[in-house]
């Protein structure tokens, strides 16, 4: 058993954070390093983002597990990991959807052309993607989507409607997953396609949301798709959307972000004086954060199951089902209790004169709310883990 | 990062785990709780004989000088059947504080026949602590002579020695005291989770000056010598909350209400899953500290850390599978109660919640 890092690792870690001490030197920094935006500080949503991982890929540190056949550089998966671990953990862009579950399905399932396509221009970080799975309809029951693909020809034709699309307002293409067959069961009948995000059949309009995150809801009227914008084969869109967690399994499970925001709160509680005492010295507040220390430990832990059982080479499914669960309840519960030991100061937002931290727990409470609920519910989790985990004889 | 263990580990837990499944089934657990000794001989007397009591104790001495992982590893497996004895007494605690403050002839007097189980040590420290704050036993370095009361002695009267903590004249020091010493009384003192805990009494006990040592560990979970103890139960509760977890589990599945398993219901499955995601975590918290502890790295406060978090979920899973039991949990008869009963002992010996906390606390703010 060995729960560090091997020198070879952490040798490219520190190579990796010499080059981001560069990055950090530059005049945009504060835009590519924004922890406080939470949970979209992932995003290459502007132009300094993009330049940045544009860079990142000049210094080879984009596809590094892709096989060298398709431009990548063959490493095992857990470099990827260790490239988002630090990203995230200082809040800048991290190397996604791009590289991890739509590079790996084209470079599994696509067609030649596809590859020849996508696979160089995503490697470049010259194009962002946004993910098309939800619908009104269709949350946690992500299968029964209704967005119509009809044949028509040599195209498909989509028409209807998605929901928290979080990147369809900067995206150059949308991976859709859309129904090819309505009389085939709900798992059988979906299909996955490449639409490029500037088609004039698709509408954007913002969803704004308490936690100052734009995402978008995207109507489709009448998309015209060339039909080798089809991934893969025809009614099998929904392999390959649950593929994605074997693709990604190293690269979506990062801790750095909740370690970030446990040492925030401690830090906090050192600076934040009242009645001529830290806060720290409160032995109310002391226990407390001991238990959130004691689960943020327990969080990281959770975290290495996920990434020990990757490196075997299995998927790591009810590991990071458990690691979700836990430390996405662990993010809120440490937000809220920044804001009870900040006490009523700490519902003044940020620009708001004496707002402590500039507001930034007051933001947190209110962004950390989506993370259990995006991307799988605490629910569906428990789910995952009562059935696959226990083998718990559970309904749906 | 490679959280497997090695064969040799999988041998020792699988060694463990064979000598807890056929000496310490449930009967043996329920029988033990109506005795007076509490003391299952069999059990121990293979626990020595398969070199299980050696583990911790250093080679020069006997021992095995196995790693803390190891020791966790055995102790997931006590945790597992419930099995009781005066492991952790003996071979854990007394062997650990008896290498820290002994004289060289105390070990080697001692701790050879404590590492083959022939001999069993227990620590005697805890006093009334609600009534007073200075350990009232009086140990005299210069008579050699020891006075005042222990409780909670755990396996009291199975003891061939103690090692008595109590104040002397230049501060607090340890006494060996053979059990059979004139003026030693001991008596059962009845319990929450019916645990083998007694009251030993000292009265004007002599040993002579060579047993007494001054006291450079203290008996809390800050210490040197308490460092095995904390990762030894937390694996214990591990080992007992995957146990509880695992038959929870099948009676969810099998149990049918309103037509279906009662498993099918969120309200019942929700709740297990939340305690098994906790449980993963907190195995691997216990082993993290074992690992560093074997390792020398900082471990203290992984190890108080891996304590807290793990009684803390044995009694959470115990008062959900209590629960989800429903009348059967609540009987004398059905299993859950004595995972209940365990569960607290566990949060409140060696080391309670708010010690901990505030250790764990002083450690963040240091």
């Amino acid at each position: 058993m060995n729960f560090a890092f091997s020198d070879e690792e952490m040798g490219f870690l520190k190579d990796f954070q010499d080059h981001l001490a560069q990055e950090r030197q530059r005049s945009d920094a504060a835009v590519i390093f924004a922890p406080h935006r939470e949970t979209d500080s992932w995003l290459v949503d502007g132009p300094e983002r993009r330049a940045f991982m544009k860079r990142l890929a000049q210094a080879g540190y984009i596809g590094m597990s892709w096989a060298r056949d398709y431009g990548g550089r063959e490493r095992p998966g857990i470099y990827d990991y260790l490239l988002n671990e630090e990203l995230s953990s200082q809040g800048a862009p991290i190397i996604g959807k791009g590289v991890g579950c739509i590079g790996k399905t084209i470079i599994a399932h696509g067609s030649d052309r596809l590859k020849r396509e996508f696979l160089p221009q995503i490697l470049a970080a010259d194009i962002e993607f946004a993910l098309g799975y939800s619908e009104p309809g269709a949350g946690s029951d992500l299968a029964s989507l209704r967005l119509r693909a009809e044949r028509k020809g040599e195209n498909w034709v989509l028409n209807g409607q998605k929901m928290w699309t979080t990147s369809a307002h900067f995206a150059d293409w949308y991976w859709v997953a859309a129904r090819t067959d309505a009389e085939a069961p709900k798992h059988k009948g979906i299909s996955v396609f490449l639409v490029p995000m500037d088609h004039p059949g698709l509408t954007v309009t913002e969803v704004k949301t308490m936690g100052d995150h734009r995402t978008n809801q995207v109507f489709f009227d009448n998309v015209d798709v060339p039909g080798d914008y089809l991934v893969g084969e025809e009614n099998a869109g929904w392999r390959y959307v649950c593929e994605a967690l074997d693709y990604e399994r190293f690269a979506l499970y990062t801790v750095g972000p909740l370690l970030l925001k446990f040492q925030s709160l401690v830090e906090l509680l050192k600076l934040a004086r009242r009645g001529g005492a830290p806060l720290a010295a409160d032995p109310v507040i002391r226990a407390r954060v001991a238990e959130l220390a004691c689960e943020t430990e327990t969080a990281t832990m959770l975290q290495r199951r996920v990434i020990a059982r990757a490196i075997k080479g299995d998927v790591p499914t009810v590991e990071a089902a458990m690691y979700k669960l836990y430390s996405t309840r662990l993010g809120r519960s440490i937000a809220n209790y920044a804001l009870d030991c900040l006490g009523p100061l700490g519902l003044l937002r940020s620009g708001a004169p004496h707002a402590p931290f500039d507001g930034r727990w007051e933001m947190s409470d209110r962004a950390t709310v989506v993370d259990t609920i995006g991307g799988g519910s605490s629910e569906i989790q428990k789910n995952i883990v009562a059935r696959r985990g226990l083998g718990l004889l559970v309904g749906a | 990062m490679d959280l497997d263990l090695t064969e040799e580990q999988e041998m020792l837990r699988g060694t463990v785990r064979r000598m807890c499944e056929s000496l310490f089934d449930p009967q043996t657990v329920r029988r033990l709780e109506h005795e007076d000794d509490k003391f299952d001989r069999a059990f121990w007397d293979e626990l020595g004989a398969g070199g299980i009591c050696a583990l911790r104790i250093d080679p020069d001495h006997g021992g095995a000088g196995m790693g803390a992982l190891d020791l966790a590893l055995v102790f997931e497996e006590f945790g597992r059947a419930l099995a009781s004895s005066p492991f952790l007494s003996s071979c854990v605690l007394s062997a650990s504080l008896l290498s820290r403050i002994g004289s060289e002839s105390a070990k080697r007097e001692w701790l050879p026949g404590m590492a083959r189980g022939e001999v069993v040590a227990i620590p005697a420290w805890q006093e009334n602590d609600l009534i007073g704050d200075a350990p009232a036993t009086a140990i005299d370095p210069v008579r050699g002579v020891v006075n005042g009361e222990k409780l909670l002695v755990p396996f009291a009267s199975v003891a061939d020695i103690f090692l008595v903590h109590g104040a002397g004249p230049d501060g607090d020091a340890w006494a060996l005291v053979p059990a059979d010493a004139p003026g030693i009384s001991i008596v059962a003192q009845s319990n929450h989770a019916s645990q083998p805990l007694f009251a030993v009494r000292f009265d004007d006990v002599r040993i002579g000056a060579a047993a007494i040592f001054a006291a450079t560990e203290v008996p809390d979970p800050g210490s040197e010598a308490f460092g095995d103890v904390l990762i030894a139960v937390a694996a214990e509760a591990v080992g007992a909350a995957d146990r509880l977890l695992a038959l929870t589990v099948d009676y969810a599945n099998q149990r049918k209400q309103f037509g279906r398993p009662i498993a099918n219901f969120q309200a019942v499955s929700h709740p297990l899953a939340d305690c098994a995601t906790e449980l993963e975590g907190i195995r691997y918290l216990a082993y993290q500290a074992a690992w560093a502890k074997d390792g020398n790295m900082p471990w203290r406060h992984l190890a108080q850390m891996a304590k807290l978090q793990a009684a803390t979920l044995l009694r959470r899973l115990a008062t959900v599978s209590v629960q989800i039991h429903g009348g059967i949990g609540y009987s004398i008869d059905g299993d859950p109660q004595l995972f209940y009963r365990r569960a607290k002992h566990h949060e409140l010996m060696y080391g309670t919640a708010d010690d901990l906390k505030a250790r764990i606390s002083d450690h963040i703010f240091a």
